[in-house]
This record gives structure tokens, C-alpha cells and sequence, in this order.
């Protein structure tokens, strides 16, 4: 299935998410249909409150719709329990966010390998693979620096480098710069879109800066929780 | 699964050592915990343990017999068990407290006949050497050969062929060491002789103490103990094994259970703070949980892993606890009073506690991981959508509206709680304070929304910095519960233990009080202890009486026995002595009388009696049935204490000569020169013979009864050492999980100052929410402990407030908070503000 050339990896059929019941529900988005590319570089962008976040976590797994349905590379996340859906974080998505979330006991190549160590394999086996990870994406020398040894943009590069540890198919990303200085967020962007498209994955971003939605294959763009 | 386990706790090792100021905060209440339970269980496995060792000597026999008082069994029992069918070997034993150049001995003795009850090989070299010069030794001049323990005789500076005066009874005898001997029976302080000879040091020739008797290996043991019953003919008790232990059971009992009042509230404070400390740490790494969900961590191993953390850390802090609690439980023991020991009839040396150590151990840890199993699984359950959201928005997610179920369901434990303490007998009433404890933590949940209001109203009077604090404290909830609830315990524990011991203090002062109206008291034991091993003959009391400046003299008896199994102290008294001064003076005049007699309460939970009703004593001249008078709260001896008339005792007990004597001297009377004078009439080299105002008397039982409360009041010390530690503990943690907030705050403007001040302003309206909790908590548990320990000391202990030990207690614990908040506040104040609001 992943190797079709135009397959698709990730889609939404009318999903909508509401919080609250009566006179206090808020509907975050409301009847949201998406269908992205493997390879493809998509962009969701908005004003704030528009649900671009909420879009993401229901695309990543990470809530759920109050109807609709989600489908990652074919496997309808409806039809799994919780574990299945971690499973699914786990194996074929990567997560980047906007505060990095690294771990702070942990140096930065274990950071990095802790996606391997939920699936059951101990960090030091995982240890060559997070070392050459952080070689690629330009901290060669750093993986025994613990995060607050580390400077913004390259937390958010081992942040990077822990998404690529599983080989997903798809990059979920939430703002990954917007906490970032300009030349560091476009040197994380550079490193994103590289890692993407070297191994056709696919690159799904919450963004406010209308710079990297241009940069995008496509913007999904939301207003009161709804495309446009 | 398991790998990932597996992975997982070695990640929640790292964080252990990643922060390991926070994992000493963890560890330390469970050191409390664990010291508290090992230090208890100490105390008591010492106490049994030392009795265990006086009862090895009868622990091979099959039935025991001992003597109904101390005046011992005649030799003809021995001869009548002799032909009881069944009974293949029965032997005559001595052993009787008595005084050794002044030093108070147990005096052993036996002959041939114990042989049959040791086996050959469980008799070491040194015990036959022993057994050898003292069969060897030359009998002359009336000298009896004797051997002495080791450590009796380093102490009294003596060895083979030196020369001791033995004091047993009215008996005073030289005796010559053949030899010593290692041996662990009341801690070495024991003089050994043959039976004859170890009888006449006693002061009870002709008599023994004890028989041990072996039975037909196809007997049954009911039908046996039956027939030697039948054949003492109630000259003695027959039981089967472990009497020591069971005659004194209350005693230890009470004494466990007054220190257990204060180790109980150590485990209830110690649980509790593992319970938050652990919960305000699992808040903490919520988003780090988060994230772990968010990149496929499924909860169940989320869970192990931090319940692992903690639980290890709970684990060190309670094998460290451990530790302490051998060491304390060993000073305890050390400084057991001898009037304890004298109740107990042997010297308490400390006895690790095998099974405590585990048991404590378990206890804490458990505690740990119960705590830690509902905090991990809501760190857990997370949503992993978190992880998306900024460091420092996270739930505060306990309401603080107010919830009446809760309040009903605190006022409904703390009521049963006060009517469990209050209703069931003693020593156990303590088992009610834990449901007390519970309650007031359950009201302080209930009550938040209003505690949180008036802390937010005095933190908002601390000028610019004021309002923040105020801010900060109505958004956090769970953090006030935390921090009042500490404050409310730590004050509660201080006000009320201490008052609850001044107010027994002032109790007990009053219990003895009659005791002043004598002049002078004269007495065969120090004015701490009981008089009971030593007896002075009738004429002394008679050339006392003589004395131009002494107006009348009255005779008392002390004598100790068995009622029912159970060791208890008989006090005879006549004319108008002191005790029995409490009860109303028609029942003192049928006491004295010899209508009947009264026991204290102490007797009544040892024993048991019934005001009205007959009780059976089993008396060298037969079995007596006197009714029981009253049942008067008199601090006499811990297992219990039987008052009647010296003319019943003597005729009774077949008992001449006195133990005490009350001395009244004439209007006007020299009292320092009568002293003087009587002093010098009955100077005895051999015995510790005291003389001594009533005052004095007056104010050294008080001290026996203080001296028991030190160890309460020592301990109640290291409670509230502990509780100061623990809740120094929580601000300190809750100030270093708000370095990012109070860098926030300086990075918008704050100076240093302005944040200290509004964490002391936080602190202030904690320390006012905690008060108001705690003062009325302090104020019940005060009542309640002078319920328990006066209970266990026999007498009432009226309830009075304290105001001073109140604004102490207050005192005491704003100290405590300052201090574990200023210090933290002032190092994040410090931080240079980037680094403080930094994310990772």
C-alpha cells in the first residue's frame, strides 16, 4: 500500500469535534473532510481558535471526534482501542511540538530513542540509530547533552530527530517554530521539508506564518472550524 | 510489554537521580513512617523478649506452678505432685527479687531435680563449671556459697572467694561466690544457689517459687493440669508455659500503647505526606506523561513506571527508616523506667524486631505505592493532547467548592472516632484517633472553598504583593489543601499532644497530692518503686513509734501476686494512709473495716472486677472471695493495684513485720532531726531503706508517671520534628514546582523582594487556613489523649485548654513554613529570569 505512488495516507470524513453540552457547547470544528497525499506537504493554518490544533490531535490520533472518522495509512483509528491507537502513534507518526517536550533527564540521543523504548526495546540498542539521527539533522556531538544544556533551536531538532526514530510515513507537526528565532525556525523548517520529501514522507503542519504555509504543497485553511 | 517495563523503570531510576532534592522530600516521610513502626514494635519485642528469657528456665516444662504470692509454696507440694499418676519428674525452684550489697538481684536457686527438665548438651562449659564450685564449695560459719552473674559482679566490684550481703524478704544473709557465670537472665543480675540455700537467701526458707513438672509424653495435657491442680490444692497456680508474659500483658500492653498513640500518629501524618508529596510530584509530570502518550505511550506501563519511581524512593526511605527506628526503639529501651521494669519484674534489654523491620518496611513502602497508584494513573490518563499545550497551563484539578457529602461523611468519622476512643476499654483506645486524623482531613477537604477564602483574605493584606499571593491561592486548590492540610496536622499534633500531657501532668499531680499529708514515709525500695521484695520486722515500727517526736505510726503492706493469671500488687493499709482517698469514705471505712476491697482501674483492665461482686485470691492460707468495693482511679502499679486491711493481709497472707510506714509526728516536731533520728534506727547495710517526707513521696510518684509520659513526650518530640520536616518539605517542593511561575512574575516585573514577599504572603494565609483547621483538631486530640493515656494510667485526666501551648503550636508551625518557603523563594528569586522561564 505505501509504495503506490499516489497513495493516500491520511484521511478525515466529516469530522467534528464538539466540547461541552447545552448552552455551553463550543463546536471546534464542525463537519471536516481532508484526504492527504504520501509525500505531501500540507499546511493547516487559521486565525487562533479556528481548530487548526484540534484538527491535528484528531488526525494524529491524539482525541477523538465526536463523529467522523480518521484513517492512517488504512487502518481506521474508530475500529482501535487506546493501545492500538498508541500503537499507531508509536509505529508510523511522528509528533513535533511547539514547547519541544523533551525529557529532561534524558540526554539528547536518548530522547530521541524513547519512541523505541515504549515499543520494548531498551535505549542503548536503540542508541546507534538516535546517534546517526542526530548526525543527519546537524547535532553530531550533542547526543550526550542533556536538554537544558541545549539551545532552543536544536531542542527542537532533537524533537525532530525523536520523530524520525520510528521511520513514520507521517510528520505531525504543532507550530514547531513558533517558539523558535527566525534563523532557527527556517533551519527547522529546512530540516523538516529535507527529511520529508528524502523519504516521501508526509509533513502535516499547524502554522500561523503565512511564510511556511506558501511553502506548503497545500494549506488547509480553517475559520470557526471549518475549511474554506 | 515487559521489555518496555522493564525500560521504563530504568527511565524512572534516572529520574530518581535526576532530581534528587525531590527525591529526598519523597523519601523522608516514609523514614518517619518506617522509624516510627520499627522504634514501636522494638519497644515491645524487648519488653516480651526479656520475659521470654525469665520464662526459659520453665521452657521445657510441661506444667508450671508458681507460688500465689511471694511468699512461696511449702516443699510438701513437691511431694504431693510427686505421686500424682503421670507426672514423671517435678522440681522445686527458687527465684525471688532481692538485694545483693544494696543492688537489686533476682535470686535463683535449684537442685538435682532440674536435671531432668535440660538436656545434657544445651548446658555450656561455663554453666557446669559454675554448677561444679558451687556443689564443691566449703559450707561454713553460716556463709552460702553462691554464683553470681558477670555482670553483677563487675558492677558490685566482686569475684570467686569475696563476700556479698543477700537481702530477700526479712531475711539478711552472707553468702561467699564460688564462681560466676555468663548468663542473659535478667541481664546478668542474678545471685545462683542450691535450693535449700537459695530459699533461705530468699527469705523464705522451707519454701520455693516455683515447680517445674514433666509429664508422660501419652498424657493429656488438660486431664494433667487438672490432676496437679487437684493436688496443689490452690497452694500455688498451676499454668502451663509463658507465665511471665501472660501476668504482665497489660502492663506491656499499656506501656506499647501509650508510645503507640504517638507512632500511630507519626504513621497517619507519614501516610498522609506520602500521599500529597507523591500526588504534587505526579502533577508534576503531567506533560512529561503527556508526551509520552502523545509518541505512543500506552498508560498501563506510564503507570508502572512512576509508581516504580516512587515506590523506589519510598523503599530507601524505609529501609533508612528502619534503621532509625532500631536506633530509637534501642534509646527507648534504654530509658524505660524502672518502674516499669520493677512492674515487669526484669530488666528490659533491647530485642531487634525481626518481623517489624519487614513489617515496616512493607508498611511504608506500601503506603508509598498505594499513594502513588492513584496519582500515576491520573498523571497517566492524561490526555495526550496535552502535551501540545505550553508548559504552564495545567489542571489544578481539584474544586474547592464546598461539599457537604464530604463534610458529613469527616463529622461522621471524627464521631466515630471520639466514640471509639472514648468507649472501648483501655489500653487500646488509641485504635479510634487514626478514624480522628481521617476526619479532620476529610472536614479540611470539605471546608476548602472557606479555608482558601480566609487564607486569600490575610494573604491579600501583605501591600502590592498581597493581591498576587491572594490570586495565587484561590486559583490553586489542591495546593492550599496540601499546605493547609500540613499546617492544620503539625499544628493539631503539636497543641494537642502537648496539652494533652500537661493536662495529665497536672492530673497525675493531684492523684498523688494526699500523699504530702504524711511527715515521713519509710520504705524498703526507693521512693519510685514498689516495696515489695523486702519486708522489716514489727519492732522497728514499734521503736519508731517510741520516738518522743512521732505521734503515730501506720503500717502498710506491699505484696505482689497472681489474680487470675495476671501480676498484680496487694497494698494493705490501715488508720488514715493516703491511697484509697478517692473513693467515697464509706467504702474507705468498710475497706479498712475488712468488709471487702478496692482495686484501681488499672486492675480492673488487667484483671477484671465488678464493684459489688466477689473476687477470687488464691492465698497461702486458702482461697478468699472478698467483694469488691469500688473500682477507684488511683495511680498505683501498672497491672493493677488491690487495696484492703493490713489486719486481712496479715491474717491472710500470713504476713509479720511492714513494707511502708507512715510516720505523723507530734504538733511542732523537729521534722529534719526526727528524720535524723529514725534514719539512723534503721540504718541496714543490705537493703535500700529510705526515709523520706511525704512530700518527697508526693513528688517521686509524680515523677513515676511523668517519667512514663517522657517517653510519650520524647517521641511526641520526634513527631513533631517529623512534622515540622514534612511540611517543610511540601513548601519546599511546592516553591521549586513554581520556579517557572515566579520567574514568569519577575520577567513581567516583579523585583526579588516583590516575590518574596508574596510567597511570604502566600504563607501567612496558608499558616491562617491551617490554624483555624488546626486549632480545634488540637483541641479534640487533646481531650482524646488525655482519654488514652489517662486511661492507661488509671486515673482521670480533666480536660483544660491550653491557650499558651495553642500560640506556640501556631508559632511553631508559621516558623516551620517560612522556613521551608523563604529559603526556595529566595533561590528562585535569584535565578537569572531566562533561565527560570525557560520550557525544559
Amino acid at each position: 500500500m505505501t509504495d503506490t505512488a499516489t497513495t493516500t495516507v491520511l484521511e478525515g470524513h466529516a469530522l467534528t469535534k464538539t466540547y461541552g453540552e447545552g448552552a455551553g457547547e463550543v463546536r471546534a470544528l464542525v463537519s471536516v473532510d481532508v484526504a492527504i497525499e504520501r509525500g505531501e506537504f500540507v499546511a493547516i493554518g487559521g486565525p487562533s481558535g479556528s481548530g487548526k490544533s484540534t484538527l491535528l490531535h484528531l488526525l494524529g490520533g491524539l482525541d477523538e471526534p465526536t463523529t467522523g472518522t480518521v484513517v492512517v495509512d488504512g487502518v481506521d483509528l474508530a475500529s482501535l482501542d487506546p493501545a492500538g491507537r498508541a500503537e499507531i502513534r508509536r509505529r508510523r507518526l511522528g509528533f513535533v511540538f511547539q514547547f519541544f517536550n523533551l525529557l529532561p533527564a534524558l540526554s539528547a540521543w536518548e530522547n530521541v530513542a524513547v519512541p523505541r523504548l515504549l515499543d520494548g526495546v531498551p535505549l542503548k540498542d536503540t542508541k546507534a540509530a538516535a546517534v546517526a539521527l542526530l548526525d543527519r539533522v546537524g547535532l553530531g556531538g550533542r547526543g550526550d547533552h542533556r536538554p537544558s544544556e541545549l539551545s532552543g533551536g536544536q531542542l527542537q531538532r532533537v524533537a525532530v530527530a525523536r520523530a524520525l526514530i520510528a521511520d513514520p510515513v507521517l510528520i505531525l507537526a504543532d507550530e514547531p517554530t513558533g517558539n523558535l528565532d527566525q534563523a532557527s525556525g527556517a533551519e527547522v523548517m529546512a530540516l523538516l521539508r529535507t527529511e520529508a520529501a528524502d523519504q516521501r514522507r508526509t509533513l502535516v503542519m499547524v502554522t500561523h506564518d503565512d511564510g511556511i504555509a506558501g511553502e506548503a504543497d497545500r494549506v488547509l485553511h480553517l475559520v470557526d472550524g471549518q475549511l474554506t | 510489554m515487559r521489555t518496555t517495563t522493564i525500560g521504563l523503570a530504568r527511565l524512572a531510576l534516572r529520574n530518581i537521580a535526576f532530581r534528587p532534592a525531590r527525591s529526598i522530600l519523597v523519601a523522608t516521610a516514609s523514614v518517619l513512617g518506617a522509624a516510627l513502626v520499627v522504634a514501636t514494635a522494638g519497644v515491645q519485642t524487648s519488653m516480651v523478649g526479656s520475659l521470654e528469657r525469665l520464662d526459659e528456665v520453665a521452657g521445657i516444662a510441661d506444667i508450671q506452678v508458681v507460688s500465689t504470692s511471694d511468699a512461696g509454696m511449702p516443699f510438701d507440694v513437691v511431694s504431693d505432685l510427686v505421686r500424682v499418676e503421670g507426672v514423671t519428674a517435678v522440681a522445686p525452684v527458687i527465684r525471688s527479687v532481692g538485694a545483693a550489697n544494696g543492688t537489686r538481684v533476682l535470686i535463683l536457686g535449684a537442685d538435682e531435680r532440674l536435671a531432668a527438665f535440660a538436656a545434657a548438651d544445651s548446658i555450656s562449659a561455663d554453666t557446669a563449671a559454675a554448677a561444679a564450685a558451687l556443689l564443691s564449695a566449703p559450707r561454713q560459719d553460716g556463709v552460702v556459697p553462691v554464683v553470681v552473674g558477670q555482670r553483677l559482679a563487675r558492677k558490685l566490684g566482686i569475684g570467686p572467694t569475696d563476700e556479698l550481703t543477700v537481702a530477700g524478704g526479712s531475711a539478711r544473709t552472707t553468702a561467699r561466690v564460688a564462681a560466676t557465670v555468663d548468663v542473659e537472665i535478667n541481664a546478668g543480675n542474678v545471685v545462683i544457689g542450691l535450693l535449700d540455700e537459695a530459699a533461705q537467701l530468699a527469705g523464705s526458707p522451707g519454701r520455693s517459687d516455683e515447680i517445674l513438672v514433666q509429664t508422660d509424653d501419652g498424657t493429656d495435657e488438660s486431664d494433667m493440669v487438672a490432676a496437679v491442680e487437684s493436688a496443689v490444692a490452690h497452694r500455688g497456680i498451676v499454668t502451663t508455659s509463658g507465665l511471665q508474659v501472660q501476668s504482665v500483658q497489660t502492663i506491656i500492653a499499656t506501656f506499647v500503647s501509650t508510645f503507640g498513640l504517638v507512632a500511630l500518629m507519626g504513621l497517619a501524618l507519614g501516610g498522609f505526606v506520602v500521599h500529597q508529596t507523591v500526588r504534587r510530584v505526579a502533577v508534576e509530570r503531567r506533560r512529561e506523561m503527556a508526551t509520552l502518550r502523545a509518541i505512543g505511550g500506552e498508560p498501563g506501563p506510564l503507570v508502572a513506571t512512576l509508581v516504580f519511581e516512587l515506590t523506589a524512593i519510598s523503599a530507601v526511605g524505609a529501609a533508612v527508616g528502619s534503621i532509625v527506628g532500631l536506633a530509637l526503639g534501642a534509646r527507648v529501651v534504654d530509658a524505660v523506667p524502672f518502674a516499669i521494669e520493677a512492674a515487669l519484674g526484669a530488666e528490659i534489654t533491647f530485642v531487634p524486631p525481626t518481623a517489624a523491620i519487614v513489617g515496616g518496611f512493607v508498611l511504608a513502602t506500601g503506603t508509598a505505592v498505594a499513594a502513588s497508584w492513584r496519582s500515576a494513573r491520573a498523571a497517566a490518563r492524561v490526555s495526550p493532547t496535552d502535551a501540545m499545550r505550553p508548559a504552564d497551563v495545567h489542571h489544578d484539578d481539584q474544586g474547592a467548592s464546598f461539599r457537604p457529602v464530604l463534610l458529613l461523611a469527616a463529622v461522621v468519622t471524627v464521631g466515630l472516632g471520639v466514640a471509639i476512643t472514648v468507649s472501648i476499654p483501655p489500653p487500646n483506645r488509641n485504635a479510634g484517633m487514626i478514624l480522628v486524623v481521617g476526619g479532620t482531613l476529610m472536614a479540611i477537604r470539605a471546608l476548602l472553598a472557606q479555608i482558601t477564602t480566609v487564607a486569600a483574605a490575610v494573604a491579600s493584606r501583605f501591600g502590592a504583593a498581597g493581591p498576587v499571593a491572594a490570586e495565587a491561592i484561590t486559583r490553586a486548590p489542591d495546593r492550599i489543601f496540601t499546605t493547609t492540610a500540613s499546617i492544620a496536622i503539625a499544628v493539631g499534633l503539636m497543641g494537642g499532644f502537648l496539652a494533652g500531657i500537661e493536662n495529665t501532668q497536672r492530673a497525675a499531680r493531684d492523684n498523688v497530692e494526699a500523699l504530702s499529708d504524711i511527715d515521713l514515709l519509710l520504705a524498703t525500695a526507693p521512693p519510685n518503686e514498689i516495696p515489695i521484695d523486702f519486708v522489716l520486722a514489727d519492732s522497728v515500727a514499734d521503736e519508731i513509734a517510741a520516738h518522743p517526736a512521732v505521734d503515730s505510726v501506720e503500717q502498710g503492706h506491699f505484696a505482689a501476686t497472681l489474680v487470675d493469671g495476671k501480676r498484680v500488687v496487694i497494698e494493705a493499709i490501715e488508720g488514715d494512709s493516703p491511697p484509697v482517698r478517692q473513693s467515697d469514705p464509706a467504702v474507705r471505712d468498710a475497706l479498712l473495716a475488712g468488709e471487702g476491697v478496692v482495686v484501681s482501674r488499672q486492675f480492673d483492665v488487667s484483671v477484671g472486677a465488678t464493684v459489688g461482686e466477689p473476687l477470687r485470691l488464691i492465698t497461702p492460707t486458702g482461697v478468699h472471695e472478698p467483694i469488691v468495693l469500688d473500682v477507684a482511679p488511683i495511680t498505683g502499679f501498672p497491672g493493677g493495684s488491690l487495696y484492703l486491711s493490713t489486719s486481712l493481709f496479715e491474717e491472710w497472707y500470713e504476713r509479720d513485720g511492714f513494707s511502708f510506714l507512715g510516720i505523723r509526728l507530734v504538733s511542732g516536731a523537729d521534722v529534719a532531726s526526727a528524720q535524723g533520728d529514725i534514719s539512723a534506727m534503721v540504718e541496714d547495710p543490705a537493703l535500700p531503706i529510705h526515709l523520706i517526707s511525704g512530700d518527697e513521696q508526693a513528688d517521686a510518684s509524680e515523677q513515676v508517671v511523668l517519667d512514663s509520659m517522657s517517653l510519650v513526650l520524647g517521641v511526641t518530640w520526634l513527631l513533631l520534628a517529623g512534622a515540622a520536616l514534612v511540611t517543610l518539605n511540601t513548601f519546599v517542593l511546592l516553591v521549586l514546582q513554581r520556579r517557572r511561575e515566579l520567574g514568569v512574575l519577575r520577567a513581567i516585573g516583579a523585583s526579588p523582594g516583590h516575590v518574596r514577599t508574596m510567597v511570604i504572603a502566600e504563607v501567612a494565609g496558608t499558616v491562617a487556613g491551617g490554624a483555624i483547621a488546626g486549632l480545634p483538631f488540637g483541641a479534640l486530640l487533646s481531650y482524646l489523649t488525655g482519654f488514652v493515656v489517662g486511661g492507661a494510667l488509671g486515673f482521670d485526666v480533666p480536660f483544660r485548654v491550653q491557650p499558651a501551648v495553642a500560640v506556640l503550636s501556631v508559632l511553631a508551625a508559621v516558623a516551620v513554613a517560612v522556613a521551608g518557603s523563604i529559603v526556595p523563594a529566595r533561590r528562585a528569586a535569584r535565578v537569572p529570569v531566562v533561565e527560570a522561564i525557560g520550557y525544559e
